[in-house]
């Protein structure tokens, strides 16, 4: 990592520590995971035998996890959407190209900041299920699938966000936009299951990757899925960010 | 002695789509010159402020800072230059301290220096007291010193600064103006405004550029080589250009002259002798400090004054 890279990283850590924004962001998404959690225990400890045969585990942790990355495909294009596009807007971007740092070293710098604020929400969602060992056995090897796949798939929507927010100088466009290409990339799933032929669409949507983290399995093509695909947006944001230079 | 050049750029072109923006823009700048940037809007000299600075990448022609090409050795190049943009880039949710140490880093100085430098930068644009506050909670001056301050952060050899003294007051500008004077001993300094009295007490030459072409680029002229003088009675350019001292005579409305001289002194004595002896009858004899606008008018409105030309 580079010098400028920390330096961009840093500052915009503490600029957003400084905006109530960033706060308001955190403590919803950390309630809406504590309502569900909850809502979830209390399904269990019902009388239902039917989720009790399923065990803590299924009955809990993977809908958790699982709405955890629902949660992440909305909140994510709120993190991002200002990163490059408000830049470009108001003229920041220039006093970055003026600077002896590269483009790759400016996406990079941003992304690390976004990754560390949804690195705090993925690591605090985390932490809720744990709360289940001081009652009941949960299958610590799938937690941590579920918490492997989770992170993948933060890494995958930052990099989706940086990438839009590259493309337009409008902050709420590029919002919509990222939000838009998560849920295609999500429900690209439903596809599969309407018509299985259409096993293509299946490949390319991130929901069907993380199945296999859900009930405990490492598949390394979902890993690379995740990797590539976050690589492909990260090298579109650099992209957009050059031809800024080039073309502006 | 001729100093040392810091700042090469030739032949430089810039299209916005099908539109030509600069056409083979050439500016060769040494230590210790404060260039004077003119031109009316749309002219080409934010762009091609934009891209000496780094900003914007030229479609043709190179650019040398300190001897290190800005294309091919962008990183080293740009750490020797300081830029002012026309809206400074602040950032409103940053205190004054956090924004020009983070400047400082981003310009490759390590951390312990950055905040030396950011100290130095603070003090020379008379932001001491105003550290710890946030950038957003300032007023417009202080807002522009803190632009200075981080085109100076990181000590460069080549300032570019667009319309620097903007939003300040009288005294503020005196101050910068006394602070690029400083500066531009030991640089060199480009300066695009457009207050035309400002440019004349800062360059050392004066560059202007109209439709994308630089249609001047001279050492400045000195103001004390120009009299506006008017007589009650009708006189001819034959008249005065005979005079001793005298070596242009231009007609300017309201029957005054401009008169570009050798000698301002003994050309004035000169022509109050000859106003005398001729019977003229002397209505106005001064040192013309219009110099600089009536260049300007000339070359971008494409409207030269009547009779013989500067």
């Amino acid at each position: 990592m580079t010098e400028a890279m920390r330096a961009i990283a840093g500052f915009e850590i503490t600029r957003s520590l400084r905006r109530p924004f960033s706060w308001v962001v955190l403590a919803v998404a950390q309630s809406f995971m504590a309502v569900l959690f909850l809502l979830l225990t209390v399904q269990f400890l019902g009388l239902n035998a039917h989720l009790q045969a399923q065990g803590v585990t299924r009955a809990i942790l993977i809908p958790y996890f699982r709405a955890a990355a629902l949660l992440v495909v909305v909140v994510t294009p709120m993190l991002t959407m200002g990163v490059l596009s408000s830049d470009r807007r108001d003229g920041k971007l220039d006093f970055l190209f003026s600077a002896p740092i590269s483009s790759f070293d400016i996406v990079a710098g941003k992304l690390l900041a976004v990754l560390s604020f949804a690195g705090a929400l993925w690591f605090l969602a985390g932490l809720i299920p744990l709360t289940l060992l001081w009652g009941a056995p949960i299958d610590l090897g799938i937690y941590f699938t579920n918490l492997l796949g989770l992170a993948l798939f933060v890494l995958l929507h930052c990099c989706l966000g940086i990438a839009a927010s590259a493309i337009t100088r409008q902050p709420v466009l590029t919002g919509i936009a990222a939000l838009i290409v998560s849920l295609s990339l999500w429900f690209a799933d439903w596809a599969n299951r309407l018509d299985p032929a259409s096993s293509s669409l299946g490949t390319v949507s991130t929901l069907g990757r993380l199945r296999g983290f859900a009930i405990g399995f490492i598949n390394s093509a979902d890993i690379v899925y995740f990797i590539i695909v976050a690589v492909l947006f990260f090298s579109l944001a650099v992209w957009m960010v050059e031809s800024e230079r080039q073309w502006a | 002695m001729v100093e040392e050049v810091l700042l090469s750029a030739r032949g430089l072109n810039r299209f916005y789509g099908r539109h030509q923006a600069l056409h083979a823009v050439d500016v060769t700048l040494r230590r210790g010159e404060v260039l004077g940037f003119l031109g009316p809007n749309g002219a080409g000299k934010s762009t091609t402020m934009k891209i000496l600075a780094g900003v914007l990448r030229a479609h043709g022609g190179q650019v040398e800072i300190c001897g290190r090409s800005l294309s091919d050795d962008p990183i080293e190049a740009k750490k020797a230059v300081g830029y002012l943009p026309e809206v400074p880039p602040l950032h409103d949710d940053a205190t004054v301290d956090a924004y020009l140490g983070w400047c400082a880093r981003l310009r490759g100085l390590p951390a312990v220096a950055a905040h030396e430098a950011s100290a130095k930068a603070r003090a020379h644009c008379g932001l001491e007291d105003v550290g710890s506050r946030l950038i957003g909670n300032l007023s417009k001056g202080y807002r522009q010193r803190i632009g200075l301050a981080q085109a100076i952060v990181h000590d460069p050899s080549v300032l570019i600064l667009d319309e620097p003294t903007s939003s300040l007051d009288p005294a503020q500008i005196r101050d910068v103006r006394e602070l690029i004077r400083t500066l531009a001993a030991e640089r060199t300094v480009i300066v695009s405004t457009h207050i035309l009295p400002e440019v004349r007490k800062l360059a050392t030459r004066i560059m202007i550029l109209h439709h994308g072409r630089i249609v001047h680029d001279a050492p400045a002229v000195s103001e004390t080589r120009v009299l506006r003088v008017r007589f009650r009675e009708a006189v001819d350019v034959g008249s005065l250009t005979g005079i001793e001292g005298v070596l242009i005579a231009s007609a300017e409305d309201h029957g005054a002259w401009r008169l570009e001289v050798d000698d301002l002194e003994n050309a004035a004595v000169s022509i109050a002798e000859r106003a005398v002896e001729e019977g003229w009858g002397v209505i106005e004899l001064q040192p013309d400090f219009d110099v600089l606008e009536h260049l300007f008018m000339r070359l971008t409105t494409g409207d030269p004054p009547a009779g013989k030309s500067l």
